[in-house]
């Protein structure tokens, strides 16, 4: 398995997906090499961890860590790129096939290296798609030479999971994969911490609605501005959390201090992982209204927090549950209807709640794992046998210039 | 002898347009006419106009010895009077057979029965009489309350409204070990009320199974349902279904049209077997028992209670909304407010936020305009808000 990421060391949520997906595999008996960059730690000499038998963490020298996934403003910048494209050429170098059956590689970041490892052992390769770049820019000026990747690894790859139906029809749009080729196979997530605060007293609440994201463009965060003006013209007294950090925030405060009603809403800043219950559990509703979301896990977590949610339809954890209110993400006036109502009722506050938690525990790691298994299998089964079983040589060149040297 | 008593409920809810609290209408019409009229129009074509055609046919033919009841609500026929007054030409033509008989409700198709104050419950039922009276010359003496609601307190307002007879599901809830095919009355002593009780078995046969695959009696023909019916033992068997069973909820395909034709010819070949009307049934048979029902019964779902339109905290919030705004609103003397209060109280919009069994492809979704029940939460109760502002906006004026 090519990763980019794996716990401690991780900025977003592939970390996690690798971290549960190679411990559930385990379970069911499926040995994994995984390997990922080798990260110097600015807090000193943290190890990334083993987790669990079967596992065996190959980490590859490259540059310092750099997340794709949203490190401030530093995201998407030259250096990020060079890093990428360095580990992808020694991700190459220091593969070994051993007695591999299959090959698993997550988002673009990891495609070229898989598709040249693919071409050089004959491994089936199996292609996660977590997200895509029209989801990252909002379908606003996406980068092209990173579509063109992850065109490449949709069309090389013998299977491609997506992560929701919707990021299925996604890549089959835009990037006309062959729709018998995709596989949906949606998240789990661990709800244990959230445990705490979903046992709630519908009948009191402050009047807090949350937005808890990245604020970036895909999170839509105007939109949640937008329907917070229009839920204040009925309610002024409601109060708003916008938590998270991201390229937006200067406009986002700047539009509430426009529209007047900047002492309405509280922006934290960044919440580290050990707030996160606490943040849920002091809102009485959470808003996703993103504009491309592949999946959605915060979905899920706020609907194991009790809170009744509203997620926008252009996403894919929308189209897997029922116990949500869902609109569509630039529709602001349902959006505030949507809220202004839950703020009323007691009721629904309560019967959305409760059943989206029960729903939300249904989405288990376990399930995820067995569905990834099952796709291991037909690309298994649909593949040819192996060329090669041996180390590969260490002189060939990725099949994909890094960005750096294409660039004037 | 046995009676073979037909009745069909007819009923289409005025359903709401989208409303939102932070644009609120303008005035009281929340309803969606184009989607009202669309599936008025789908059901008559499919439904009411080729069934009521074949029924009075069957009426005529066997000279008024195959007969039915209908059930139809108030909103359907003010529906059928503003958009399609062929298709209630076509129920007044059946009127005219002389024998088919026409069951009084509640005009609004409401739950105003299970309010501790039968005032409004009483006006109700009384507007429908007027609209029966109205639309087919004549005066209901068997009373069917919404979706065959039943308790004590309902019976007790039957009865007080001059009605000689009421239908009810036959739940063994009621029954216990008892026949669903005999007549009973209610437990008070001086009650001479007769208790017409749904034979769900037999009915459901026609309504729910009649094209399942798999089912043991597949495929239902005409001869060998007229032979269960023959093996019933008691005074009546009740056939109680919607009428959209035929071509609508069953389609033509599965036969059901063709099944309805048979009929008559194949239980007349059972000389012990009659049809008979709900009146007559009541008329000529004594109660063997009586009856005991502190807790409303209804014919929903496998529980036969009142949980689909009051199983959760948002159907008992919109209800009891819907209560609150009554002493107010009929203080203004509004009539297009009492009407748009009334239409709100339609069990439709209550059932649409049903969250029983949510998931299993359930029947309220199939059913429901709305696309989750909290939606449908959220559109009724807007409407009920804005009613409420607008009555008292009017009383403060």
């Amino acid at each position: 398995m090519l990763g980019w990421e794996f716990p401690p060391f991780m900025a977003g949520g592939l970390g996690i997906h690798c971290l549960e997906l190679t411990r559930g595999l385990s379970r069911m008996g499926v040995d994994i090499d995984f390997y990922m960059p080798h990260m110097k730690s600015i807090e000193g000499d943290l190890k990334v961890s083993q987790h669990h038998d079967h596992l065996r963490i190959l980490e590859v020298e490259a540059e310092p860590g750099t997340s794709p996934y949203g490190n401030g403003s530093a995201h998407y910048e030259e250096n990020f790129n060079a890093a990428v494209a360095l580990y992808n050429r020694r991700l190459v170098d220091a593969f070994d096939s051993h007695d591999a059956d299959v090959l698993h590689c997550h988002d673009w970041i990891t495609v070229p290296a898989a598709l040249e490892l693919k071409r050089r052992t004959g491994l089936p390769l199996v292609h996660s798609v977590h997200s895509t770049e029209f989801d990252r820019s909002a379908g606003f000026a996406p980068q092209h030479w990173i579509e063109d990747i992850e065109r490449q690894g949709i069309h090389g790859a013998d299977l491609v999971i997506a992560v929701s139906r919707y990021t299925k029809a996604l890549v089959e749009k835009f990037y006309r994969a062959d729709p018998q080729r995709v596989r949906p196979v949606h998240n789990g997530v661990d709800l244990e911490k959230f445990h705490a605060v979903a046992d709630r007293d519908y009948s009191k609440h402050r009047g807090r609605v949350l937005f808890l994201s990245r604020m970036s463009r895909q999170k839509g965060p105007l939109y949640f501005l937008e329907a917070a003006r229009r839920v204040l013209e009925k309610r002024p007294h409601t109060r708003f959390v916008m938590a998270g950090k991201g390229e937006m925030l200067p406009e986002c405060i700047a539009f509430a201090v426009r529209h007047g009603f900047a002492d309405r809403i509280e922006f934290t800043g960044f919440v580290p992982d050990s707030m996160l219950a606490d943040i849920y559990g002091h809102a009485d509703i959470y808003v996703l209204p993103s504009v491309s979301e592949p999946f959605g896990i915060s979905v899920l977590e706020a609907m194991g927090s009790g809170l009744p949610t509203i997620v926008s339809r252009s996403s894919g954890v929308g189209e897997a549950v029922r116990h949500v209110l869902k609109t569509e993400y630039w529709d602001t006036e349902e959006m505030a209807d949507m809220i202004l109502r839950l703020l009323d009722s007691r009721a629904l506050r309560e019967e959305l709640g409760r059943n989206g938690a029960q729903e939300a525990a249904r989405f288990t790691w376990d399930a995820c794992c067995q569905r990834t298994l099952a796709v291991y299998r037909d690309a298994v089964a649909m593949a040819p046998p192996p060329l090669v079983r041996s180390r590969p040589a260490a002189t060939a060149r990725l099949p994909i210039s890094p960005p750096m040297e294409a660039r004037p | 002898m046995t009676s073979v008593c037909f009745y069909f409920q007819v009923h289409q809810p005025y359903r709401l347009k989208r409303i939102q609290s932070v644009r609120p209408p303008a005035g009281v019409d929340y309803w969606d006419h184009a989607k009202n009229r669309a599936i008025l129009d789908r059901a008559s074509a499919k439904c009411y106009l080729p069934a009521n055609a074949a029924i009075a046919e069957m009426v005529r033919k066997s000279d008024g010895w195959f007969r039915v009841a209908y059930s139809v609500s108030g909103v359907f026929l003010d529906q059928l009077e503003s958009d399609r007054p062929d298709v209630l030409q076509s129920f007044q033509d059946l009127a005219k057979t002389g024998h088919v008989e026409f069951l009084a409700e509640t005009h609004y198709h409401s739950l105003a029965g299970l309010w501790d104050d039968p005032t409004e419950h009483k006006a109700q039922i009384d507007e429908h009489r007027k609209t029966i009276r109205r639309h087919f010359d004549q005066a209901p003496t068997t009373f069917r309350n919404t979706e065959l609601i039943y308790d004590d307190r309902i019976a007790a307002t039957a009865e007080a409204l001059g009605f000689k007879a009421i239908l009810t599901e036959g739940t063994e809830r009621i029954l216990g070990n008892r026949s669903p095919n005999r007549i009973y009355k209610p437990a008070r002593p001086e009650s001479k009320l007769k208790v017409l009780l749904k034979n769900y078995r037999l009915s459901d046969d026609v309504a729910f199974r009649f094209s399942t695959p798999g089912w043991s009696e597949a495929p239902l023909t005409a001869d060998k349902y007229a032979n269960l019916l023959s093996q019933v033992d008691g005074d009546t068997v009740n056939l109680f279904m919607d009428y959209e069973t035929f071509g609508e909820h069953q389609w033509p395909e599965t036969g059901i049209f063709e099944f309805l034709r048979h009929l008559p010819g194949e239980v007349r070949k059972h000389p012990h077997l009659g049809f008979a009307l709900p009146k007559e049934v009541a008329a000529e048979n004594e109660a063997v028992d009586t009856l005991r029902v502190p807790q409303a019964i209804s014919w929903a779902d496998s529980e036969r209670d009142v949980s689909a339109w009051l199983g959760n905290p948002m159907q008992h919030t919109a209800f009891a909304e819907l209560r609150a705004l009554g002493a107010p609103i009929l203080e203004t003397g509004d009539k297009d407010l009492i009407q748009a209060w009334r239409r709100l109280q339609t069990s439709d919009h209550l059932y649409y936020a049903c969250t029983k069994h949510m998931g299993d492809g359930d029947i309220h979704q199939y059913f429901s305009p709305y696309e989750s029940p909290y939606i449908a939460f959220i559109n009724h109760m807007n409407a009920i808000q804005d009613l409420k502002a607008k009555t008292e906006l009017l009383l403060h004026a």
